[in-house]
């Protein structure tokens, strides 16, 4: 236990380092832009949830059913947590670089897969937090409740994450076991996690069935499937609703005891992964890869992009999100046709040729959630100094990280936004305008994550998820793609015309690419010249 | 083929890692830099081969300013860290392609020295390996083929026997030697001070920032090795 604590300690310290380490630095202002982003951000979302579950309740309350306030609290944040974890867990339990030196101390397996489990518990946390509070606090409100419940919602609210981060580390070790028994590792994470993303996204279609009748009440079929399923929530509505001890020890005692279970279980199973999934297998080809190959510098530089951006699970995971959305969205309008995108009609406020207009933004949203230039210097990392050291115009550089995004981004999004528009059978210039749209906001997406990568850099990384998640660049450029994609939705509200100013829209995200890359050019290339790895 | 003038460089903080540091490697030298950990070597390496900028000073490689003119600098040198962090998902064959790619060099003249440096490293049969699969001895030894393919007129090494067998490091100082006879030069820092005895017609040594002797080898040994001096040197300065 002392162990545990020790390295819990280190890895908290790690992270308040880095971030005063930054601000001595002079990166303080960046810094401190970004945690108020995060903040304000924090505050939009949390206010978000509390409104909706406001009116929740208040419809809930009309027919007595108060009580499934705390069922959607629990569903939200749990499966809120479990798609983090699927999405984060596989990378964070196997690819921290100080993995050798841990192994090589008297530690168990277990105690530093628990500590690097509690890390992820923090974060996770406030994700569950942000998700279940409002909708606990409403039901308190509702119900007038003391301050008893209140500190009963505080506990309990510490015992959500464990069931979902129990589910997504069985998940990844599940992968990750199956990986290390085949060749090519990186292959079998990416078409794993593919797979569950896919599950998941059909899961979500097959869910949509029980919302599409009118009025909340129809949804509370989906929640008592989940509900169903999540086998603790019947204790944690009864811990709340009573106040109930014997049902709050109980929802306690599940979730903690099968999460020490799993940590149990898996800490030796930990070792033997993590050990496996370093191994790069040194295969002796005499055939293709041992040729001699001449290629410009920019077309060496794109190559080492290539192999990098490949040789990462991590990097292809955490920026393949929107791309992989984008094409199950286009094959599910292929095999199930119009009608399996109803949704596009639910959200139709002016007509059919609205439609372009929603997938736009959909599909910014998709875009800005595969940024592959937002950790492209980040991933560099200790190997920063060879594009240093070496005759290479900084400006290969850029033109490389971006041809990397427009080349694996691009091509997919417009055949995914192609098939859409011929299954939805839109106009011609409907078609055209979103497929230009789609384009150009790729390439602008891509100038935007080399800037911010520019702006906020960080080469001190030990592990690829620090550089592709964790990262203040990856963040705002998130969180800036996200304000952007509602934009295509702005003349609804303001009653402008919608293919008029989407087609500004093109010409604007055009426009500012061409500015972010004078940035990059110009600005960009001092900034390159005074990093330091 | 390089010349340093009063280089300072300081980190936030206000620490001052190298201090008024001169020197001169002509043509033909084997300079040795040594001095303590956190002496300020590699920050003059890294000066040298424009990783860091610095202060003040200047730094000529070939004559060139490394400010005023990096990249033409960049193409006479090359450089080996004391820990060659690689592209790991590159095979050996791939990243010195792509060390030949952005130094131009022809399909054939590459060809044929890859072939050289490979088979007397011991790396022929290891080329279409990926390099995250060698240990840190086989990394280094890529690094430093991919360093000698342009035949650099300066080579600059931090710690470049690290990790080193005795046979390969046998091999890279007569490749050192070689590449000084053809009239090229080298700087290297080094804790191996034997070799830096052996190996340098010049030394400096380096205490705190400051540069506390330096000349040929010959002249500031005398009769006294190079441990007994640096030991001396370093610990009543």
């Amino acid at each position: 236990m002392n162990n545990f604590f020790k390295l819990v300690k280190v890895n908290l310290l790690e992270i308040f380092y880095n971030s005063r380490k930054k601000k001595k630095a002079g990166g303080g202002a960046g810094q401190a832009g970004t945690i108020l982003l995060f903040l304000v951000l924090f505050a939009f979302v949390a206010f978000a949830v509390f409104t909706m579950a406001m009116g929740m309740g208040e419809a809930m309350a009309a027919v007595g059913l108060l009580p499934m306030l705390l069922l959607i609290a629990l569903s939200f944040s749990t499966i809120f947590v479990l798609v983090l974890c699927i999405y984060r867990m596989p990378g964070f339990l196997f690819s921290f670089k100080d993995f050798d030196l841990l192994m090589s101390m008297p530690i168990k397996p277990s105690v530093i897969l628990g500590s690097k489990l509690f890390t992820s518990y923090l974060e996770n946390l406030g994700a569950a937090a942000l998700v279940s509070l409002p909708f606990m606090i409403v039901y308190g409100i509702m119900t007038g409740a003391g301050i008893a419940y209140y500190l009963l919602m505080i506990l309990i609210c510490l015992f959500i994450p464990l069931l979902p981060m129990t589910v997504g580390g069985l998940l990844a070790f599940g992968l990750a076991k199956l990986a290390t028994k085949l060749k090519m590792k990186n292959l079998v994470m990416i078409v794993g996690m593919v797979l569950v993303m896919g599950l998941a996204f059909a899961w979500s279609f097959g869910a949509q069935t029980l919302t599409e009748t009118e009025g909340i009440m129809a949804s509370l079929g989906m929640f008592n499937q989940i509900g169903s399923v999540l086998f603790t929530s019947r204790f944690f509505v009864e811990a709340l609703s009573g106040p109930n001890l014997l049902s709050l020890l109980i929802f306690i005692g599940i979730s903690l005891g099968l999460f020490a279970l799993f940590i149990l279980l898996f800490g030796r199973a930990f070792r033997h992964i993590n050990t496996a999934m370093r191994q790069i297998t040194g295969r002796r080809r005499k055939g293709k890869t041992a040729k001699i190959e001449v290629r410009s510098p920019l077309g060496a530089l794109l190559h080492k992009e290539i192999r990098t951006y490949f040789g990462s699970f991590i990097y292809i995971f955490n920026t393949c999100v929107g791309v992989v959305l984008a094409t199950l969205l286009a094959i599910v309008a292929v095999i199930l046709g119009p009608t399996a995108l109803s949704f596009l009609a639910d959200l139709q406020m002016v007509g059919p040729d609205f439609a372009p207009f929603i997938l736009m933004m959909i599909f910014s949203f998709f875009i800005a959630c595969g940024n592959i230039c937002a950790p492209s210097i980040s991933i560099e990392g200790s190997r920063f100094y060879i594009l240093r050291a070496l005759p290479i115009d900084p400006k290969d550089v850029f033109r490389a990280k971006l041809l990397l995004h427009v080349i694996i981004t691009l091509p997919l999004m417009v055949l995914d936004a192609a098939v859409l528009c011929a299954v939805l059978q839109f106009s011609l210039a409907n078609t055209l305008l979103f497929i230009v749209y789609v384009a150009v906001f790729v390439v602008f997406i891509g100038t935007l994550g080399l800037s911010m990568n520019l702006k906020f850099p960080r080469l001190d990384y030990k592990d690829d998820m620090t550089a592709v998640k964790q990262s203040a660049s990856v963040f705002s450029c998130i969180m800036i793609g996200m304000v952007l994609a509602f934009l295509p939705l702005l003349p609804l509200f303001l009653n402008w015309p919608m293919t008029l100013f989407s087609a500004g829209m093109i010409v604007l995200y055009a426009g500012a690419a061409l500015l972010l890359w004078q940035f990059i050019t110009h600005g960009g290339v001092r900034i390159f010249r005074s990093l330091q790895a | 083929m390089l010349q340093i003038k009063n280089l300072v460089k300081s980190f936030p903080g206000g620490v001052r890692a190298v201090d008024n540091v001169s020197l001169h490697v002509a043509p033909g030298d084997i300079y040795g830099f040594i001095g303590h950990n956190g002496a300020g070597k590699t920050t003059t390496i890294k000066c040298v081969t424009g990783l860091y900028d610095f202060d003040e000073g200047e730094i000529y490689v070939d004559g060139k300013s490394v400010k005023e003119d990096p990249m033409a600098c960049k193409m006479v040198s090359a450089y080996i860290p004391d820990n060659p962090d690689l592209y790991d998902h590159l095979t050996c064959m791939q990243y010195l392609n792509f060390i030949a790619d952005i130094y131009r060099i022809p399909k054939e003249p590459r060809a044929e020295k890859i072939k050289y440096y490979a088979d007397i490293l011991e790396l022929s049969s290891r080329l279409g390996e990926p390099i995250g699969a060698f240990s840190h001895g086989m990394k280094q030894k890529v690094a430093i083929i991919a360093a000698l393919l342009h035949e650099p007129k300066l080579l600059v090494l931090d710690e470049p026997f690290v990790g080193l067998d005795p046979k390969a490091a046998h091999i890279v100082k007569q490749l050192l030697a070689d590449m000084c006879q053809k009239g090229g030069a080298v700087f290297f820092s080094s804790h191996v001070l034997e070799v830096v005895e052996k190996l340098c017609n010049k030394i400096a040594i380096i205490k705190k920032g400051k540069i506390i002797v330096s000349g040929l080898t010959e002249d500031i040994l005398k009769d006294e090795s190079l441990e007994d001096l640096f030991l001396e040197l370093t610990d009543n300065e």
